[in-house]
């Protein structure tokens, strides 16, 4: 088993010193003149210009500005912001934590609603119930996360003129209007997931209802709600723990538009605050620790079937 | 008479049915096998013709202002409403089929192209090129599409500053899209590039390049196909969203994410059409492409089901 981990983390590597080479390219590609953009207003002393080009890496060849990227990764310094100084991790860390409130309660909310719906929708198969739990499923992951959130804002202003309030507290400033905001946010983050999960568990849950220990299950003659949660669900739950783990990376994707949406102060606004200022340095961060946390999530997601299914050994 | 025997054993004339009969009977089949998938192609042909055809079913300008028709509400002259600039809502979204059909369309060539050139290439030298392939697969595919578009256009639209963004948004979908897709058709090659005609093409001597073009090309045309058209509604979508953010298309051009973006939504409060028609023609576009792709990859090759 540790052995199975250190490989893994060994082959995480090659991964991402791609990333980084991708990441650290990305620059390159700006216009040349790109330091005199950024300071547009011509009254920049050419120290301020070298300072910036340095920050930028640009005073370096490409392989030079590479080594010095990894180097600073591997020391967990990504660089700082061009105008405020503040290092790229400080802002990171400091808008990871609303990223992971909304997301965590959107996973919680699409289980919620998802497995239930999944399983109803396999025990009674090819029924109404199933027929309209299915078109649903299949709405919700054609709907757009931006329309939904745009409706979800709208609407109650039209018909019951109440709106969201646009304020983002913490918890501890305001407990209603933090839930206030978050919840809908999280709700637009957890629709498609929701509809995604139930689509699956009622494959697979499909697959299990028709296995043999199913069978001698019901022959010892226990209540028909015990076998579907107790030897049911348990096994068809291990496609459905990988699907969560590899809509992870959809998760955090989602949260641009959401935050963008609800103006919560979260990895996503930051990114897209980022990039109005054009601030590469946490453009580029951003994308770094998106990055590694997803592969990291793969890695998780991987060895949890072990704890799901004591059949399945690493080697 | 041995031969009517045979052919009546299998059912089937022993001329080969002409190709207006396999074409016909096969749409047939595929109707009736995937009603959801027939819908989608329906959707997906109605947005095709729309944009083809914008100019004669438009009946304004989309892009002409006028103080004296802002926000009226749906009627029988504006029949899905005007905007706060007076502009037709219904003619945007007219034109606005033009704009999601350019990029769809293009990004799917634009990304094919290079995607199956890898994967074949992959497939087919293995060793350090396949290795390093797949790592850039790797790491493209741990970043967030949305992340990595949007970080893609802020350094394409920099760099070329005159480009319309429509070509910079075809650019910024297709590069990473190849990538991932070169890793499909990798596979679908390998499967290929394993079979016994392969082997006996190489076996008479056939060079590596005229393998790759006369055998594996042809054999994985399925997964190419299947690929392209679920692509498409991705990046419909992938478009809309940018749009809807301020990194894609420009305004005033009328891209249905433009016309959902947040600075519309201070009106849609008071002129919700400004809302409903943009949300349901692209939610309808967007389940139409991916209905009729999943109905296409059933249909075509079920192996590859879940490889999205």
């Amino acid at each position: 088993m540790t052995r199975y981990v250190l490989r893994r983390l060994l082959g995480m590597i090659p991964t991402l010193l791609v990333l980084l080479f991708i990441v650290v390219s990305l620059v390159r590609l700006l216009p040349g003149n790109v330091v005199d953009i950024l300071l547009a207003d011509g009254r920049a002393t050419a120290e301020t210009k070298a300072q910036l080009a340095a920050k930028l890496g640009l005073d370096q060849s490409l392989p030079e500005a590479y080594v010095r990227y990894v180097g600073g990764v591997i020391r967990g310094d990504l660089g700082s912001s061009l105008w405020t100084d503040v290092p790229v991790t400080h802002m990171i860390m400091s808008r990871a934590p609303v990223t992971a409130e909304v997301a965590g309660i959107a996973i919680l909310v699409s289980i919620l609603i998802s497995i239930p719906l999944g399983v109803t929708s396999a025990v009674r198969q090819d029924s109404f119930l199933d027929y309209a739990l299915r078109s649903g499923s299949i709405a919700g992951i054609s709907l757009p996360s931006f329309v939904a959130a745009q409706a979800i804002v709208v609407l109650p202003a039209l018909w019951w003129s109440k709106s969201i309030p646009f304020q983002y507290q913490t918890f501890a400033e305001n407990p209603s209007q933090h839930l206030m905001i978050i919840l809908p946010a999280a709700f637009v983050l957890g629709l498609r997931l929701s509809a995604t999960i139930a689509r699956m568990m009622r494959t697979t849950m499909l697959d299990v209802l028709q296995q043999d220990y199913m069978r001698t299950a019901r022959a010892k003659g226990l209540t028909n709600f015990g076998i579907i949660v107790k030897h049911g669900l348990k096994n068809a739950l291990i496609p459905v723990v990988t699907l969560l783990g590899l809509q992870f990376a959809a998760l955090v994707g989602g949260s641009v538009i959401t935050e963008s949406m609800f103006a919560l102060p979260g990895i996503g606004r930051l990114l897209l605050d980022a990039i109005t200022r054009r601030d590469y340095p946490v453009i580029q961060g951003v994308v770094v620790s998106v990055g590694i946390l997803v592969m990291a999530t793969n890695l998780l997601v991987d060895l949890s079937y072990g704890y799901l299914d004591p059949r399945i050994r690493y080697s | 008479m041995a031969m009517t025997e045979a052919a009546q054993q299998f059912g089937r004339s022993v001329a080969p049915p002409s190709i207006p009969y396999r074409v016909l009977s096969a749409t047939w089949k595929f109707l009736r096998r995937k009603p959801l998938g027939a819908f989608g192609a329906v959707i997906t042909l109605l947005l095709i013709l729309t944009a083809l055809f914008a100019d004669s079913i438009a009946q304004y300008n989309p892009l002409e202002q006028s103080q004296r028709t802002a926000l009226i509400a749906p009627n029988s002259v504006y029949w899905a409403g005007t905007d706060q600039f007076g502009r037709d809502v219904f003619s945007r979204l007219v034109y606005g089929a033009r704009i999601s059909l350019f990029v769809g369309v293009f990004a799917v060539m634009l990304g094919l192209i290079p995607g199956t050139a890898l994967g074949v290439l992959s497939a087919y030298l293995g060793g350090t090129f396949d290795y390093l392939v797949q790592r850039v697969v790797d790491a493209i595919q741990a970043v967030p599409g949305i992340i990595l578009l949007i970080a893609i256009m802020v350094v394409l639209g920099a760099r070329f500053p005159d480009v319309p963004s429509q070509v910079i948004v075809v650019i910024a979908l297709a590069l990473p899209n190849a990538v991932s897709e070169s890793r499909v058709l990798r596979g679908a090659s390998m499967q290929v590039a394993r079979s016994e005609y392969v082997m006996a093409a190489r076996a008479v001597g056939a060079t590596d390049v005229r393998v790759m073009m006369k055998h594996v090309l042809p054999n994985i045309t399925s997964p190419i196909i299947i690929l392209a058209s679920l692509a498409f509604g991705q990046f419909i979508l992938a478009e809309a969203t940018l749009s809807f953010l301020g990194f894609g298309i420009q305004a005033p051009a009328p891209s249905w994410g433009n016309m959902l973006s947040a600075e519309g939504r201070a009106y849609m409060f008071a002129a919700p059409w400004l809302l409903w028609g943009p949300a349901i023609a692209l939610s309808l576009v967007v389940f139409g492409a991916n209905m009729f792709g999943d109905a296409l990859r059933d249909v075509l090759d079920p192996r590859l089901k879940g490889s999205r």
